[in-house]
Formats: C-alpha cells, structure tokens, sequence
C-alpha cells in the first residue's frame, strides 16, 4: 500500500512537548519541504529545507561521518628502484575505503585513490642537507624540479631543518598520490608526517 | 488522509528489514533518528537528530563538486600588477566555480564564482629573498619569506570565498630558477 497525504506533512512522534518531535512537510506544494522538530505545521526548530532543485540546506553545521584518511610517519628510506619516492615506518592511523597505502622497498609508499573526490594532502620531511626538497606527486615518480605532476613541493631552509607542503585537490579514482625527497633522513625523522584525507 | 502522528513511521514492509527506512523520535527528548531496518530495530544508522542539528553516520557526499584549476611554470610578472604571478601551463581547468584568467599586465586571477570552501596551495621559485603569498582581492591570506634565491617556498590556505573574491599567487620577487617549481592549484571544497 502506498500513503500519499494531501496535507503534505508527517509527524513523526506524539510527544506532548512539540520540540521532541519531527516533521516532514512539504505542504507548501511548490516542489519543496522542511525537515523541523515541532507539530505538524508548526515548526520549533527547522532542520533542513529541499529546494525544487533538491538541494538540501541544513540550518545547522552538519556533523559528519568519519572520513577517509591515511596518516603515516617516521622516515623509512626511499623506494630502491623509485629513489625520490618516501617510505614509511608507522601507520600512524587509517579509516575508510577511498585511499589504499600500499609500502614497497623498490617502489616506495603509495596513496591510491579509489572514489572521486577532493583530498586534503600535507606532507612534512626534514632533510639532511640544505635546500633539499620535498613534492607532492600526482600520477608520477619524476624526479622533483620537473614539474610531472607536481601538486606542491617545498625546500627546507638548511640541513635538520623541517619543511612542509600542503594541497587540496580534486583527484579521480585511479590516482597515485606519493610523497617524494631529493635527501636522506636529517636529524629530525621524527617529523616526518604525511596526512591525506577526503574532504569531500 | 489528513496527518500521520507516530513516534516510528516506517516506509517499506520489506522483510529483509535493511530494505525499509525508519523515522523514529521514540526517545521523546528531542532527538531522532532516521535509519535502515524495521521500526524500533535499527540496522543501519542514516542520519541523527538533536535540535535542529544533523549528524549524518556517514561522510557527506557533494556531487559534482570538481572544480579545480591547476597551473605551472612561471611565466615574467603581469606588467602593471608586477607582484602578481603568471604561469605557462594549464594542468587542469575543471568545473564552472573558478574562472581561470591569464593577463600579460595583470597577472593570473582565479575568479571565484560560487561562494564555497577553496584550498589553495602555492609553490615558487623566486630570484632572491622575498615573500610570496597568496591573496584574496588585496588581503593577504597566507605567505611564506627566505633569503636565499633558488629554494622552493611554498605556503597553502582554506577559506570561505564568496562569489566575485579573486584570488592571486603573489610574490616580491621576480621568479627564478630552477623553473621547475612554480605551481599554484586551487580546488572548491564545499
């Protein structure tokens, strides 16, 4: 059985206190509706409202799912065969199935990217000699300074010391993110940080 | 039929329960829950109610949110906005919320067209010690200075941008060398 209202509008709860229930309404007729606690057609707070065009807009910041993100560190050398492409020793954290992080001694660590999307990427290093320099790839294992795929890419100022580079971006499923050094390890591996995360 | 008034409003009578979607606020302390199963039983949580704030139990996915330009290579500084950055190569040009202009006297802009959320992220090369930043009309929204010539500075940035905002890579110095450093990208992210 299918229920179709012509007032348009269902309350979900019976609660003497109006706020404790919710209402679906789309009374107006017009192609859209509103999501509010309140009495059927007396709203107390609206929740969202659904334009003609289907756009939904929330009255309130909307608290979201966990996100895909993959978050390691700790420097682990670089892949043997891809030689600017950083590993890594820890996997300080994961969650979700849009981005696989794969370790390989030749080939080094890979982001790949598995749902359309946009990404937040930062990438930290700290290298052992002056104006060494850190990239964020997309799609290639060129040496840096040659602009393949180049997102980011930052020096650091002298040995020891930590640089980082950040991005967001728009990247399609199939994408190869890596994080990418022109030195060795400094002093400071333990600043060694690599962050990619969906945003959207 | 003029109301449905219920606590727990069930839309399907599927028997395989994480077929029918559920409406409930039978906790009667202002909260709700929409979610998969039968009522009363959830099985799969969507989205949670308190107030007038939602919680969704999943991440929020923004279709056809692509745009994205992305540039590279120097090109000399715009002529009259001699701070203003110009690059060579288009990587990507995608989506209709940024508009992408390349200007010999002004520089290269980024038009801003649908009020949002932008990251942005600018890498550069100069010639000598400097600043490079980036900026929204003539505020400064973030930046980076060195001394030394031939070193890639880099600074990136999240922001609410409105419709109309135009967004430049800037810098004090002229770029310089190795060319193979200058990149500027920007994305809508909400």
């Amino acid at each position: 059985m299918t229920i179709r209202l012509s007032s348009g509008l269902v309350q979900v709860g019976i609660s003497t206190t109006p706020a404790n229930n919710l209402v679906i309404d789309s009374s107006l007729g017009n192609g859209t509706a509103k999501i509010y606690m309140g009495n059927a057609g007396v709203p107390v707070t609206n929740v969202a409202t659904i334009a003609a065009t289907g756009q939904v807009t929330f009255t309130q910041p909307v608290i979201n799912g966990a996100s895909s993100y993959v978050w390691v560190n700790t420097a682990n050398g670089y892949g043997s065969t891809n030689t600017q492409v950083r590993r890594f020793t820890t996997l300080g954290g994961s969650n979700g199935t849009d981005i696989t992080y794969a370790d390989s001694a030749t080939l080094g660590a890979t982001f790949t990217i598995n749902s359309n999307g946009v990404y937040g990427i930062s990438y930290t290093d700290n290298f052992n000699g002056s104006g060494a320099t850190l990239e964020i790839s997309l799609n290639s294992v060129a040496a840096i300074g040659t602009l393949a795929g180049m997102l980011a890419a930052s020096s650091c100022v002298a040995a020891n010391y930590t640089t980082t580079a950040g991005c967001t971006v728009y990247l399609t499923a199939g994408s190869v993110i890596r994080a990418m050094g022109t030195a060795p390890v400094g002093t400071g591996t333990g600043f060694v940080q690599f962050f990619i995360t969906k945003v959207n | 039929m003029g109301y449905i008034r219920e606590a727990q409003v069930q839309v399907g009578a599927s028997a395989t329960a994480a077929n029918n979607l559920t409406l409930d606020t039978s906790a009667n302390n202002g909260t709700g829950t929409i979610y998969f199963g039968n009522a009363g039983t959830s099985v799969q949580n969507v989205m949670s109610f308190s107030g007038g704030k939602a919680a969704l139990s999943q991440p929020y996915i923004a279709p056809g949110n692509t745009s994205m330009v992305w540039v590279q290579l120097a090109n000399p500084m715009g002529t009259t906005n001699t701070t203003v950055a110009r690059f060579q190569t288009v990587v990507t040009n995608q989506g209709t919320d940024i508009t992408y202009t390349d200007s010999a006297t002004l520089g290269a802009t980024f038009t801003i067209n649908t009020s949002g959320t932008y990251g942005m992220s600018f890498t550069f090369i100069i010639a000598g010690g400097g600043q490079i930043g980036i900026y929204a009309g003539s505020q400064i929204l973030t930046a980076r200075g060195y001394t030394t010539a031939g070193t890639a500075l880099h600074c990136n940035t999240t922001q609410y941008l409105t419709a109309g905002t135009v967004v430049t890579a800037q810098s004090g110095v002229s770029p310089g060398t190795p060319t193979g450093y200058h990149q500027f990208n920007i994305a809508r992210i909400s």
